[in-house]
């Protein structure tokens, strides 16, 4: 697996959005990725072995080519999968409502719609139409092709809105639920490890309620097993959602060649696509890269953790666990005297910790 | 002794390339630009904390004796020690001072 | 079969609803809406042994009847001292002079518990533990201000940590602050501790009236500050704001602006407690049916973002005889060596012609007084006349017993009551989500003011048909 960024731009402003460090602070000199070097990116897909041609941005779909590039693609008989905020250009969308479904998925990321109005800068469309109602019109025109993505990133959240939405447009019967994870930088919004627990219970009466409306829901990456109880997570296989941790090298590549761990760790640096690289040898540098932090997890608990310790869960998003690191400037002189003996380690008279600042201040 | 008759100290500093976190009973140390990592417990953990919150030598040194029951001299051979072992490790890098009669203190960084 | 008569202690409890009548039987787990001629029924047969025709009410009934199916109520602690926490008051000194603080002591006695003490006041502890059989262990930091005494706070997580493992069990640190330390000390608080109440009465023009430095400055900025970090760090931050009549409606907008931007693992609203500076300060303690009215709309939104409410005495999970730590046999340590059942100061115990002193930690040695152990052990809720008849008896326990020791018969509740009561009905109401009757309720204030202020809460008492 292996995603392709074919824009820098995009039409919406999720205060979640994990390429806050990658395409905010990287002074892009292109915004959408010309084709000869699309090309170069399919070609790294052929020899990876790697058959699906994954799409992202910002949004993809702005690209002016986006009709050639797919074309492009299943030229090379990629299934084409494209994450997508739904609001898609005229040309971009008969596109891909010309490829059969077997060969084309379209995940639609979608907020809550009472907090659109706040997230966009345009709410309306010219035809006054809200953003939600046009990601509905899009979704609706995808059919089996969409599938619904719902990113978690407040403890507050209330998916139920999705299950109506299925229904009524005949998309995927699926949510794929993520979590907002922190980029490096932790510029974006994203949920803390300590409402995990919360969280899980809320997506265990969530899954219930899909269940009950013959949808599935799935786990995107960086869930953790401590935040399902014993019996919430039976609940959730139980009711045939898609249950996994995960966390490993996604391999996001950049517009300017440069490919990443994943857009969270994107100021970990990159490795630059060349001819000969291919996925596999790009997973394993990463991996070795990042395993020293790995150790370590989202929780302190994570270290000595029995889950962690036999593989079942990685301890969580590795942004998250990375931003728990932290260099500490210590300089210490060491006071031992040639003759070996120590200063005299007594036990003085404490003062005060911290004295108030009053104008009546005692002189020394 | 230096040139002017005084003490010359041993000054470690963190290296800067290390990053650390704290996790459940040991402390975790990696060195961001070789990827060589660490886990400190016991007494290395204390004094890895001590340090990095800004006590001075003899305030470790006092603070070790009373954590780990050592009379103070031995405390300070242990973190002598330690320190050392830290350097040929990387994890702090070491340079000297002339000791110019200031109080004990961490100097600045 | 067991008869009320044969249990002059009943716990069961019969608290008029609207137009029914809330049945709650804490030690039996029980909680039920029934009507005022089932809960007649459920009296008399609980009184004669007679059977209900009523065949789910009978079960009821018999599962009341039965002390098997009852938890024990709690008892006074017997037997050796062994302190579910140990307290340490590293100073009583402060860096900041809140306008309502009941602890501000003269600089002149800001002394700062000696290393050594501390030393040897973790050691006890852990040898108690040890020969207890206790695996895992606690340590409370009180004040003051504990980070005016950093280094005692230092020195003693890693004594007890180091004593923990080597015994093979775990320690669990907690701190009540002010938070503000600098950011280095907050991040290493964040690390190491396991539990972390930050005061923060609200946003800035709250906290910083309420929260001065010495010289005027506000500490809104710092102590927001450190509540930010130590709210994405790995110890439970819990906010607890201080509540006066001033701010008291404010509350549900303080708990959306907390879960907005510090995301805590818990929220703690306390009334504010009147001392002489508040008094000064014209600072007044919330009326109660307000304080409860708004810390259950606060709740709401609490809940909705995951973050716990917390108002210790309304807590149904939890059966106790005595709320806080005196009575519990905790040890708390002071800078001068004294050890207390209680972490107020003596002269506030005082005048309530308490003394809560155990004995002394000196000289590598600790003497208790096994009269004072067993004088604290009494502070209980079996010898509180004023809770005998009160459903919230086995939670609130009585509080405080130097700050709320109202000496009147059982019908006279005051200000702590009326909200305990109010906010413990809710929580039980919750708990059998039929939360929606409580605004009803509330709203009902005559029909509410005769719940709450019912002079016995007994089924048995439950009046004759007229």
């Amino acid at each position: 697996m292996a995603n392709l960024t074919i824009s820098a731009v995009c039409n919406q402003r999720c205060p979640y959005c994990f390429t806050a460090d990658h395409l905010n602070g990287a002074g892009l000199s292109q915004h959408f990725l010309d084709s000869g070097d699309f090309e170069a990116r399919l070609d790294f897909l052929d020899r990876s072995g790697i058959d699906q041609a994954r799409l992202l941005g910002g949004e993809p779909t702005l690209h002016p080519q986006f009709p050639g590039l797919i074309e492009r693609a299943r030229g090379r008989n990629k299934t084409i999968v494209v994450f997508t905020n739904g609001l898609i250009p005229a040309a971009s969308l008969a596109c891909l409502e010309s490829l059969p479904a077997t060969a084309c998925s379209v995940l639609v990321n979608v907020n809550e719609p009472v907090r659109m109005s706040r997230m966009y800068p345009s709410a309306t469309s010219e035809a006054g139409e809200t953003t939600f109602e046009r990601q509905c019109a899009t979704i609706r025109r995808l059919g089996e092709r969409a599938m619904v993505g719902f990113n978690i990133y407040r403890p507050d959240f209330q998916p139920e809105f999705l299950l109506p939405l299925i229904a009524e447009t005949g998309c995927r019967p699926a949510v794929r639920l993520g979590l907002a994870h922190p980029c490096l930088s932790g510029e974006n919004r994203y949920v803390y490890p300590h409402q995990y627990v919360a969280i899980g219970r809320k997506i265990v009466r969530f899954a219930r309620r899909a269940a009950d409306a013959h949808v599935r829901v799935e786990f995107d990456c960086g869930f953790v097993r401590c935040m399902f109880a014993d019996g919430d997570l039976e609940t959730l296989t139980g009711l045939g959602a898609d249950v996994g941790w995960r966390c490993n090298p996604i391999l996001d590549v950049g517009l300017d060649g440069q490919v990443i761990h994943c857009y969270p760790l994107s100021r970990l640096g990159g490795l630059p696509l060349t001819p000969q690289t291919d996925a596999p040898a790009l997973r394993r540098a990463f991996e070795s890269r990042t395993r020293p932090y790995r150790q370590a997890g989202i929780f302190r608990e994570c270290s000595t953790c029995p889950f962690k310790a036999s593989g079942v869960c990685p301890g969580g998003c590795l942004a998250a666990t990375m931003r728990r690191f932290r260099h500490t400037p210590f300089a210490v002189v060491c006071d031992s005297r040639r003759d070996g003996r120590p200063a005299s380690a007594g036990s003085p008279r404490l003062k005060p910790g911290v004295r108030p600042e009053t104008s009546q201040e005692a002189a020394p | 002794m230096n040139g002017r008759g005084g003490w010359v100290h041993p000054i470690y500093r963190c290296t800067p390339s290390i990053v650390w976190v704290r996790d459940a009973g040991q402390t975790l140390a990696v060195d961001e630009e070789t990827g060589q990592a660490w886990t400190l417990c016991g007494v290395e953990a204390v004094v890895w904390d001590l340090l990095t919150v800004g006590y001075a030598y003899r305030r470790i040194v006092l603070l070790l004796s009373l954590i780990f029951s050592l009379p103070a001299a031995e405390a300070a051979q242990a973190l002598d020690s330690l320190l050392r072992r830290w350097r040929e490790m990387d994890l702090v890098q070491v340079s000297e001072e002339a000791d110019d009669g200031k109080p004990d203190h961490q100097c600045s960084v | 079969m067991h008869t009320l008569e044969r249990c002059p202690d009943s716990n069961i409890f019969a608290i008029p609803i609207l137009s029914k009548f809330l049945l709650y039987a804490p030690m039996h787990h029980l909680a039920a809406l029934v009507d005022l001629t089932a809960a007649r029924r459920l009296r008399d047969s609980l009184l004669t042994g007679t059977p209900i025709a009523h065949e789910p009410l009978n079960d009821v009934a018999r599962l009341l009847a039965s002390d098997a199916k009852a938890e024990p109520v709690p008892a006074p602690k017997q037997g050796d001292l062994v302190p579910p926490f140990l307290g340490l008051l590293p100073t009583r000194g402060c860096n900041l002079a809140c306008q309502y603080c009941g602890f501000l002591t003269p600089q002149e006695s800001w002394q700062v518990m000696d290393l050594e003490l501390a030393r040897d006041a973790v050691d006890w502890y852990m040898n108690i533990a040890n020969r207890a059989g206790l695996q895992h262990v606690e340590i409370h930091y009180f004040g003051g201000e504990p980070f005016c005494a950093e280094e005692v706070v230092d020195l003693t997580v890693h004594l007890a940590r180091t004593r923990a493992a080597e015994a093979g069990g775990t320690v669990r640190f907690e701190v009540t602050t002010n938070g503000t330390f600098s950011e280095k000390r907050c991040r290493w608080a964040a690390d190491h501790l396991d539990t972390i109440v930050l005061s923060l009465d609200g946003p800035a023009d709250i906290h910083d009236h309420h929260r001065p430095y010495p010289d005027g400055r506000g500490s809104f900025e710092t102590a927001a500050r450190s509540a930010r970090i130590l709210s994405e760090g790995s110890a439970d931050l819990f906010l607890r704001a201080c509540v006066t009549s001033e701010t008291v409606d404010r509350m549900p907008q303080i708990a959306a602006w907390f879960c907005e931007h510090f995301r805590p693992r818990g929220v703690c609203f306390e009334p504010l407690q009147p001392s002489a500076p508040s008094r000064t300060v014209q600072l007044e303690p919330p009326d109660p049916w307000a304080f409860a009215h708004n810390f259950i709309q606060a709740t709401g939104v609490l809940e909705s973002h995951g973050v716990e409410p917390v108002y210790a005495a309304a807590d149904i999970q939890t059966r106790r005889v005595t709320f806080c730590p005196a009575g519990q046999d905790a040890a708390i340590v002071s800078p001068d060596g004294t050890v207390s059942a209680c972490y107020l100061l003596q002269r506030d115990w005082e005048a309530r012609g308490l003394d809560l002193r155990l004995g002394r930690i000196a000289d590598g040695t600790v003497q208790l007084n096994a009269d004072a152990v067993a004088s604290a052990r009494d502070l209980n809720v079996h010898n509180k006349p004023l809770c005998a008849r009160c459903f919230c008896k086995w939670h609130c326990a009585g509080g405080c017993h130097v700050n709320h020791a109202p000496a009147g018969p059982p019908d006279t509740y005051d200000r702590l009551c009326v909200q305990t009561r109010i906010i413990t009905l809710r929580n039980v109401l919750k708990a059998m989500d039929q939360q929606h009757l409580v605004w009803e309720w509330l709203q009902e204030r005559e029909a509410a003011a005769q719940s709450v202020y019912q002079p016995s809460d007994y089924l048995l008492d439950l009046e004759e048909a007229p």
